[in-house]
């Protein structure tokens, strides 16, 4: 068998230029219809979590905003010849997601809005059948639930990105009658993250329902007394090495319960400590440090 | 030197207090529990930005969003102690700064918005001279909007209400009072109450404007929606006397022009969005109970007629339902 093996290469393999030739053989195979899917769906499962895992690791924030947004079309296009590539739609959600809360709501809500929207529809489209399922429940609360219950550990990374931009994109639409409407899905949602792992991203699930009861008034929802536990849960996951954790509580709780003095203790430790200290947060972290000065400026604006 | 120098730095200090007030903004503390986000908060934002513009700097508010001065008696206090100077108020509000002005919340009143755009206008002038007396200055009326039934079971005429478990907001004289007329013993409680009461079968009917009940989400456990209005809901933003009387009169007019202009257009946004949240309600699979004909809306105006003498001399004087029926050419029954 070996001398055959042998026997066929010697006679079928022409003896010069070898290397050039399989290399050119490589480039073809890349950028010839039909074969192009195989090579991306072989690179799909290093190069894209790689991608994702660094975005937030980027401790300069300016080369970050600068980057990300080619990155995301670059995605977007590996997409096109693997539509249904989970691990591709996932990132695009977290990429689309972490995008525009990091640095366009702040400054452009309306943008912010349409960024949002993205990043959950790629979420739900990486939850295929299931995530057809949670849009078309609506207001139905049971099959809102009977949805949510076939949400599994491999679907959570889905679910926490389109959820986190559905309800990112209620908090800046809270005019819109339709985004009021979807308020009670979007919040099955995250109550479905929370039940799953509630310490996910240094406890990310955690502050979006800590700042959902404490953004809202009692009487549409609000809670200040749940509001804290949450953000409390969330400290304790990420031992206050989060700074979104700390930025979101001041802004949320703090404001909501007028505590000037918690308020002040929470950006102050986000301002002296150190943004690089966690790795692969370090991104947010940068984001948050500044955001932490922003807010202290502006604490008159917040209290009486 | 110094001979020349101590006339310059006389004039300094001279000019300092005006150098010093003019980088100072007179800021107008105002609070609402409408959230971050919502059209009301986007719209008191654009207005700050165009006060301030108009005014070179010299105005300007510092907005609490989202309840955070608490609700409507929260805020009322914490105008009273000077802490906020300005608010915008509805019927929980003027129970306690103004009752009269509630009989702009008499139910099946109004028969359009045409109607309430008319009363409010004409009376304009009177209700200020009133609130003014209170210690408050009418800075333009913004509406809460049309008010409709939600229940488990359609409501087509008023002795469907009969065997309905009915909430009302706890301490509303005009809820409890159109209710009784209606033949249904009302059950009241806390608004933030409701969804629990609804949940458990406590109550099955609700009142509310469509945007705010899907806000409240009590959308979802209610089958049908009342076309006909229950009653449209005024409110309006008001100024401390205490706080509008030392303002400089071109600034004070500056703040009033600016704010009605601001309140009509947000009274069309909010009239639209109101249609919208119909139309999603609907889609959601409520039912829409159309207007009843004839024989069976003159029940419901009766009903008006009723709660409207009741309540005459407890909440408001003659008088004043007198003048909104002369300005709407309708004769009390």
């Amino acid at each position: 068998m070996a001398t055959d093996l042998h026997h066929w290469t010697c006679h079928d393999r022409p003896s010069i230029p070898r290397a050039p030739i399989l290399f050119s053989l490589a480039l073809i195979l890349v950028f010839f219809s039909g074969c192009t899917q195989v090579v991306i769906r072989t690179a799909a499962p290093s190069l894209i979590p790689n991608f994702t895992a660094s975005i937030f690791e980027e401790c300069d924030p300016e080369l970050a905003r600068n980057a990300i947004p080619s990155n995301l079309k670059l995605m977007e296009g590996l997409l096109k010849n693997d539509p249904q590539n989970k691990e591709i739609l996932v990132s695009l959600s977290m990429g689309f997601a972490g995008y525009s809360l990091l640095f366009v709501e702040p400054e452009d809500a309306q943008r912010a809005s349409q960024l949002y929207l993205r990043a959950r529809a790629y979420g739900l489209q990486a939850l295929g059948e299931k995530g057809k399922r949670l849009m078309d429940a609506g207001a139905s609360r049971d099959k809102l639930q009977a949805a949510l219950k076939t949400i599994s550990d491999s679907d959570y990374q889905a679910l926490f990105w389109a959820t986190l931009s559905w309800n990112a994109w209620i908090g800046v639409n809270l005019d819109q009658p339709k985004a009021l409407s979807e308020m009670p899905a979007a919040e099955a949602c995250l109550k479905r993250l929370l039940e799953i792992d509630p310490d996910y991203l240094h406890g990310l699930p955690q502050v979006l329902m800590g700042v959902n009861l404490s953004a809202r008034p009692p009487l549409l929802g609000g809670n200040p007394r749940e509001a804290l536990s949450h953000f409390e849960a969330a400290q304790q996951s990420s031992g206050g090495k989060f700074f979104l954790t700390q930025v979101f509580f001041a802004r949320y709780y703090a404001v909501r319960v007028q505590d000037k003095d918690l308020f002040d203790r929470l950006l102050e430790g986000v301002i002296r400590g150190d943004p690089t200290e966690v790795k692969d947060v370090c991104l947010i972290n940068q984001v948050m440090q500044q955001r932490a000065k922003d807010l202290k400026r502006q604490k008159d604006d917040f209290f009486f | 030197m110094r001979k020349l120098l101590y006339p310059i730095s006389a004039a300094l200090l001279l000019f300092l207090p005006a150098l010093v007030w003019g980088d100072e903004p007179l800021i107008i503390k105002f609070a609402t529990v409408a959230p971050e986000g919502s059209t009301w908060m986007n719209h008191m934002k654009e207005l700050d930005k165009t006060i301030r513009e108009k005014s070179k700097g010299r105005l300007g508010f510092r907005i609490y969003a989202g309840g955070v001065a608490g609700d409507e008696l929260d805020t009322l206090r914490k105008i009273r102690i000077g802490q906020i100077q300005s608010a915008a108020f509805s019927g929980v509000g003027f129970g306690q700064i103004l009752p009269m002005v509630r009989v702009l919340d008499l139910p099946f009143l109004f028969r359009n918005d045409d109607e309430v755009d008319l009363v409010q206008k004409e009376m304009e002038s009177f209700f200020a001279q009133q609130f003014r007396d209170k210690g408050f200055e009418l800075i333009a009326w913004a509406e809460v909007g049309d008010v409709h039934l939600f229940s488990q079971y359609p409501i087509r005429k008023v002795a469907d209400l009969e065997r309905l478990k009915v909430w009302t907001w706890s301490g509303d004289p005009i809820a409890k009072e159109t209710f009784s007329a209606m033949g249904t013993n009302p059950i009241p409680l806390a608004i933030t109450d409701v969804t629990t009461a609804l949940n458990t079968g406590m109550i099955d009917t609700v009142y509310a404007p469509p945007l705010g009940a899907i806000a409240l989400q009590w959308n979802l456990y209610v089958k049908t929606m009342t076309s006909l209005p229950l009653a449209h809901s005024t409110g309006a933003v008001l100024v401390a006397r205490s706080f509008a009387d030392k303002m400089p009169p071109d600034l004070f007019r500056l703040l009033k022009d600016e704010f009605r202009r601001d309140m009509v257009e947000l009274t069309v946004e909010l009239r639209k969005q109101s249609q919208e949240a119909v139309a999603l309600l609907q889609k959601g699979g409520l039912q829409i109970v159309p207007v009843p004909d004839e024989a069976d809306l003159k029940a419901f105006y009766k009903v008006h007629d009723e709660v409207a003498r009741a309540l005459e001399g407890k909440v408001y004087p003659k008088e004043v339902l007198d003048r909104v029926y002369t300005i709407l050419k309708r004769k009390p029954q």
